[in-house]
């Protein structure tokens, strides 16, 4: 499979240069499910940078080549995570070339199905999860969260796994994330038009702003 | 016969003979000379063997020559008088007799004469006996060469193999204690500890957990052994010693002293690789309408040590949108004593799983291996899913796999909504009448917007303008005063249907002729619509108090409509084109410079490896054993930094122990080792290879 | 009564036991006489012996024959013959070829070697150093090599030569300091220098005065950075400074559409050009470069030197800008090399930027203790710069006539004849 699909205008596909935020498309599940996602942060990171960033998302299949044109790649669903023998490989030189997975539980549920099969397959395909420190620099990339990863309101909420998530996990190449993992089910958090921001006293998408300058510049 | 038959036939067998000598001493002469060239070249181990055989052949040539020249002088005559020399009875009888002139009248009795004498048994008595130096030389050669293989560089064939290498020293040199070093390595119960003897062991490749047991002859006094640093005890046992070890995850070497010598023995772990699993039936997605009969699963396993366990692992997915529920299981596991294949069948029975339109079970093989030492290795299958179609999806509004997202955003949205009037209800009191009314029309537009995404959620089969307020300002449909009579416009239509649908009207609405039947539509998202509708002409007054059990109800029903099952609308999500230009910069706060730490280098002992290298290569010309020893130390910090490095080093290392020329071999480590040689092709007018 | 045959066989079985016993006695003179001047001494194989003796006794005329280039030291001894009062000349048996080796270090980390060669063409040069073979050039030229190690000496040997070069000095690199907008090129620009093992400074603007930095940051000078890399027209600002910074020997490369930025246009070797597209799925092609986007190098500058070009049209140019030197790199999205181009791109773009920044780099050398290896880098040369050109004896080159091979001729005379007589003496019957 090497036809990216790109929700794009055809006269506007992306400018060289420019951040594409690209949703990974993967054969066992929901991967779809936050698909409001990609404009939030897109629309955070021209709030609060001067990066130059396409207007609409990308989304690019775990299976083809075309995901080493997204270096930064955002995965998420409620469902099993089972990867392919070819979606394994991919991701697997996907880290090892520089890539960056940031995998969100939609079910927010560390007993749930997404969790357990996600943490296998990426534990398969890429290395072990371990927790990150809630000193690390991605927690200092542009906002500053000294304790760690914000909480989401459906944590607050009681919602999922009735439980607040402390830290976030990752698999490392060297002092590199190359995949970040979190339970805080950040795809509901974000999965809001960008217009409804200005409801907001706080914008809760600034987390996202970090993970996307972290992967643009370490 | 006649005298020149008889003649003619031992000339043949004298030319045999000849040939025979010739051969003979050629071979003598190569083995000869071989063995000579091969005990007095110095031992480098990378010198040039085919040039000892290359002038072995030469002079063997020279002496095969030589040797043949009485060939081309075996006339009948000289044959005869060969044969006169050795038979005096004939007394020249038969020179006479085969005499080219001829007999003359005495032929006749010439041939009575010879006929009565027999020369064979000399004439063979003569040939062997000219035969007996040659073969004599030729085994003296055989025995030379055979003896300079054993004190020179062109090491023994046998002695090359890859599991028993030759030690880096020759027996004669080693002290006692190591002269005659045994391996004794024995793998992990789990892989049917076998035994395996290995004499003279330089390394050894076994499981992880695998222990070796190093013996010598002497007390081992005076015998000390470590391991990467860590000294390992010496035990003696009699007129032996001996040391254990274990096979770790790393590659390590045991280091024996005594006095002065050193022996290394290196010790390469084999991984135990988990087992490879496939999934053979079912082969692909399936997609059923009901959930009934039995799903047949097959699946086969093979490891390289041996299975333990096998079976099939099931998960159940129930829900939509987001709320989900999971059930797992397992099915068909069986318990393995041994083996490195098996293949394993079960059936999956739909109906015990009860699976509910919209379900999807998740399907895979999973086996485990006996690893006890490091965890058992688990290897999974493919995995395959079939899902129970919704009632939905056979009709023709089904466009594409994915989930209502029209529904999230409302929740979201209108979850918002409540949550910004709950705070201008709260803030009421402090606020002035005009700033509250226009906050709440604020929120009224908002309102309105997300109803109107919900009645075209309803209404889009109704045509190309579902509720009549398409293209037209939300602000102006709040303004129509809705006592005034409805026309029959599709808004009004909506609006009863909303009212018959939810029971808050008294029309009982009907439907002509073929429109669609309003049983097709949502209920829920009709009661959703209604209350918005009058959530948002209480926010238009300014009445936040009013408006928030309308805004609660409509969000009660907007999730009970994710859950209903009749509407299952499915389509790519929209994608949302974000103004940039009216966004940028515009964020309320201020991100904050950040510090970046520096990557390590990739490979930072490449260059330290090349160097060792190159220091052991040059090493080899003054003192080979030093330099096969710096090589292994070499060959087990690569197997795991760089694993091309090591095989490559491997050869060399195989090369160098049976005395073959090594530089190939070598040549080709340094180049991996180095990261190759690059080459311009030419000198540039600016430096640097391009 | 012998016959007239018979007596002149033995006539000349007799004549050539003169002949052998007069050879014997010639060698036995030879070896016991003592060493004596000749107004002209000429040597030729056996020359270390006529060194010691033209040493021992002044000789006025001193005249060699190579068969190759000699090694240092016997031409150093001639040259020393030459000045205390002599006078050498030297011919050729057979042409000898002009080469020569050099080793210097290149200014990349981890001990990069560059050697160069040149020679002959048509003549074969196997390259070697300490630890073995190297290379062989089967005929001959010039020739630019990058090894990452070196055992010892280099050695270039020929038929007629055999020239020995290593690197005397070390090279001190500074750290890369890289400019532009935080954005994947940035990234992985960076990574790729670091990983290659150089020190990177850095500064990557992600919103107006928020910048994501690292390392030594100061002025831009040499003595701060060995090279300074801007990656896009973000840093107009620090134009100025970067432009004074090569021309007082730094080392600049300009990417993407770099040089449009500030007085960075006044010292990039040419203008950027209108962008072009890389051929698609070419980045994992044996030229992954040409799969990638950039903006070429239009109009060079007279001084400009093009170092790749695609289509005709140029990408990397570089040029000489007083003590420094700037390259102007037009691809501006190298990092799909290393994330698209296969199991090996990253390895190639590593080396490829650290390539790029090699060739400008300000990286000065320190002498490093100095080996007991001589060194020999062009034979041919430093021998007529000894003792200068070539002289035909006569007008034409002498055939060597030196002693050691009178005794050769004197001996297979000695035994040819005694080999004859005995011969001739058998064959008649005579023992």
């Amino acid at each position: 499979m090497n036809s990216p699909h790109l929700s794009l205008p055809r006269s506007r596909f992306p400018l060289p240069g420019e951040f594409v935020f690209a949703t990974a498309q993967y054969e066992s599940g929901d991967w779809d499910s936050a698909p409001l996602v990609p404009a939030n942060l897109i629309d955070s990171l021209a709030r609060y940078t001067s990066l130059p960033v396409a207007p609409t998302g990308a989304i690019v299949a775990l299976a083809s080549d075309d995901l080493f044109r997204f270096p930064l790649v955002f995965l998420t669903g409620h469902l099993p995570v089972r990867f392919t023998d070819v979606e394994r490989t991919n991701l697997r030189r996907f880290a090892d070339r520089g890539g960056m997975l940031f995998v969100d539980d939609h079910n927010h549920d560390i007993d749930g199905a997404f969790h357990k099969t996600a943490v296998e397959e990426l534990t398969r395909a890429v290395g072990p999860l371990s927790q990150l420190p809630n000193t690390h620099p991605i927690y200092s990339a542009f906002f500053k969260f000294p304790d760690g990863p914000p909480n989401t309101s459906h944590e607050l909420n009681g919602w999922g796994d009735n439980l607040v998530h402390s830290h976030l996990l990752a698999a490392m190449r060297g002092n590199r994330i190359a995949v970040l993992y979190s339970n805080k089910d950040y795809s509901s958090e974000w999965g809001y038009h960008p217009d409804n921001k200005r409801f907001l006293a706080i914008d809760n998408t600034k987390f996202g702003v970090n993970i996307i300058v972290y992967a643009l510049t370490r | 016969m006649r005298p020149l038959d008889r003649v003619i036939r031992t000339r043949r067998a004298l030319a045999a003979t000849i040939a025979t000598r010739a051969a003979l001493g050629g071979v003598a002469t190569i083995l000869l000379t071989a063995a000579l060239l091969t005990a007095t070249l110095p031992r480098t181990g990378v010198g040039p063997a085919s040039v000892v055989w290359l002038v072995a052949s030469l002079v063997g040539a020279v002496a095969l020559v030589i040797l043949s020249r009485p060939w081309s002088r075996l006339t009948v005559p000289r044959v005869a008088l060969w044969i006169e020399e050795r038979v005096p009875a004939l007394q020249y009888a038969l020179v006479t007799a085969v005499d080219p002139v001829g007999a003359g009248p005495g032929a006749a009795f010439l041939e009575r004469e010879i006929d009565r004498v027999s020369w064979d048994r000399e004439a063979s008595r003569a040939m062997l006996r000219g035969l007996r130096w040659p073969a004599l030389a030729a085994l003296g050669g055989v025995t030379a060469f055979l003896l300079s293989s054993r004190v020179g560089v062109g090491g023994a064939a046998d002695r090359d193999r890859a599991t028993a290498s030759v030690s880096t020293a020759p027996a004669r040199d080693m002290p006692a204690p190591f002269a005659r070093l045994v391996a004794t390595v024995r793998s992990p119960a789990y892989a049917g500890a076998r035994v395996v003897r290995v004499e003279s062991p330089a390394s050894i490749g076994a499981l992880v957990g695998s222990t070796v047991v190093l013996e010598g002859s002497g007390s081992g006094e005076g015998v000390t052994a470590d391991a990467e640093g860590r000294s390992v005890p010496v035990q003696s046992a009699g007129t032996a010693w001996r040391t254990t070890v274990t096979v770790g995850a790393r590659p390590a070497v045991i280091r024996l002293r005594h006095g002065s010598v050193e022996r290394l023995v290196a010790l390469e772990p084999r991984p135990d690789s988990a087992p490879v699993v496939r999934l053979l039936i079912p082969t692909r997605d399936t997609v059923v309408r009901t959930a009934r009969g039995e799903l047949r699963l097959s699946a086969a396993a093979h490891d390289d040590i041996g299975l333990a366990t096998v079976g099939f692992e099931y998960i159940v997915s129930s829900g939509e949108g987001e709320s989900f529920q999971f059930r797992s299981g397992t099915l068909g596991a069986r318990r393995l004593a041994s083996g490195r294949d098996a293949t394993i069948g079960a059936a999956l029975s739909l109906e015990q799983l009860a699976l509910e339109p919209g379900d999807m079970v998740h399907l895979r093989a999973v086996a485990r291996d006996g690893n006890n030492v490091s965890g058992p290795g688990a290897g999974a299958s493919e995995t395959r899913v079939l899902r129970v179609a919704r009632a939905g999806e056979y009709d023709s509004i089904a466009v594409d796999g994915a989930p209502p997202s029209e529904g999230d955003k409302s929740v979201i949205s209108q979850r918002m909504l409540i949550m910004l009037t709950e705070a201008l209800e709260k803030r009421r009191p402090t606020l002035t009448h005009e700033r509250l009314l226009s906050e709440s029309r604020q929120i009224a537009r908002d309102e309105t917007r997300l109803r109107k995404r919900v009645g075209d959620i309803i209404f889009q089969r109704l045509g190309d303008n579902p509720t009549g307020e398409e293209g037209r300002d939300p602000d102006e449909a709040l303004r129509s005063d809705s006592t005034v009579p409805a026309t029959d416009s599709a808004r009004a239509a909506l609006l009863r249907a909303a009212s018959a649908a939810t029971g808050a009207g008294d029309e009982i609405l009907d439907f002509e002729g073929d429109e669609t039947p309003v049983i097709a539509i949502n209920r829920p998202l009709l009661e959703a619509y209604n209350a918005m509708w009058e959530a948002g002409r209480a926010l238009d007054q300014g009445e936040t108090g009013r408006a928030l059990p309308p805004m609660r109800r409509a969000l009660a029903a907007i999730q009970r409509a994710r859950q209903a099952e009749r509407i299952y609308l499915r389509g790519k999500p929209p994608a949302v084109v974000v103004d940039l230009a009216r966004v940028r910069l515009t964020g309320k706060e201020r991100g904050a410079a950040s510090t970046r730490l520096p990557r390590a280098a990739t490979d930072p002992g490449a260059a330290r490896r090349a160097e060792r290298l190159a220091a052991a290569i040059e090493l080899a010309s003054r003192s080979p054993a030093a330099a096969i020893d710096s090589i292994v130390l070499l060959r087990v910090e690569s197997l795991d930094a760089a694993p091309p490095l090591a095989d490559a080093l491997a050869d060399a290392l195989a090369a160098m122990r049976s005395g073959r020329d090594a530089t190939t071999s070598l040549a080709r480590a340094r180049r991996i080792a180095d990261g190759g040689v690059r080459d311009a092709g030419g000198i540039g007018v600016w430096s640097g290879v391009w | 009564m012998l016959s007239r045959a018979e007596r002149v066989r033995r006539t000349g079985e007799q004549a050539l036991r003169l002949i052998a016993f007069a050879a014997i006695a010639a060698l036995l003179w030879r070896a016991i006489r003592p060493p004596i001047a000749t107004g002209v001494d000429v040597a030729g194989g056996d020359l270390r012996r006529a060194l010691a003796r033209w040493t021992l006794s002044a000789t006025p005329a001193m005249r060699v024959v190579f068969d190759a280039a000699p090694d240092p030291g016997t031409r150093d001894w001639l040259r020393a013959l030459a000045r205390a009062g002599g006078s050498v000349r030297w011919s050729a048996s057979r042409p000898i070829s002009a080469a020569a080796v050099v080793a210097e270090p290149a200014a990349e980390p981890n001990g990069v070697t560059r050697v160069r060669l040149a020679s002959a063409n048509g003549e074969a040069v196997s390259l070697a150093d300490g630890a073995g073979a190297i290379d062989t050039l089967p005929r001959g030229g010039a020739r630019e090599l990058e090894l990452g190690t070196v055992a010892g000496a280099v050695r270039a040997a020929g038929a007629t030569f055999t020239a020995t070069s290593y690197a005397r000095e070390s090279v001190v690199l500074r750290p890369v300091l890289v400019l532009g907008a935080a954005g994947w090129e940035s990234k992985f620009t960076i990574a790729a220098l670091e990983e290659r093992g150089w020190r990177v400074a850095s500064r990557v603007r992600v919103a107006p005065n928020i910048d994501v930095t690292q390392g030594p940051l100061g002025s831009i000078d040499t003595a701060r950075y060995a090279a300074v890399v801007v990656l896009d027209s973000t840093v107009a600002a620090s134009s100025s400074e970067i432009a004074r910074y090569a021309r007082a020997g730094g080392g600049v490369i300009l990417g993407g559409s770099a040089p449009r930025g500030g007085a960075l246009t006044g010292i990039a070797p040419g203008r950027v050009g209108p962008r072009v597209a890389g051929v698609a799925g070419a980045v994992a092609s044996g030229a992954p470069r040409t799969g990638l986007g950039g903006y070429p190098v239009s109009s060079p500058g007279a001084d400009a030197v093009v170092l790749e070009s695609r289509d005709g049209v140029a990408m990397i140019a570089a040029r000489r800008l007083d003590a420094g030197r700037v390259m102007q790199v037009g691809y501006d999205e190298t990092w799909r090399w290393r994330m698209a181009g296969g199991d090996e791109s990253a390895a190639a773009h590593r080396a490829w930027w650290s390539r790029l920044v090699a060739a400008v780099a300000y990286a000065p050398l320190v002498p490093r203790e100095s080996g007991l290896t001589p060194i020999d880098e062009a034979p041919l040369a430093s021998l007529v710069d000894a003792l200068g050109p070539s002289a035909p004896i006569d007008g034409r080159p002498t055939a060597p006539t030196d002693g050691a091979r009178i005794t050769r001729m004197l001996f297979i005379l000695t035994v040819a004849s005694l080999l004859g007589e005995w011969t001739s003496r058998r064959l008649r019957g005579a023992r």
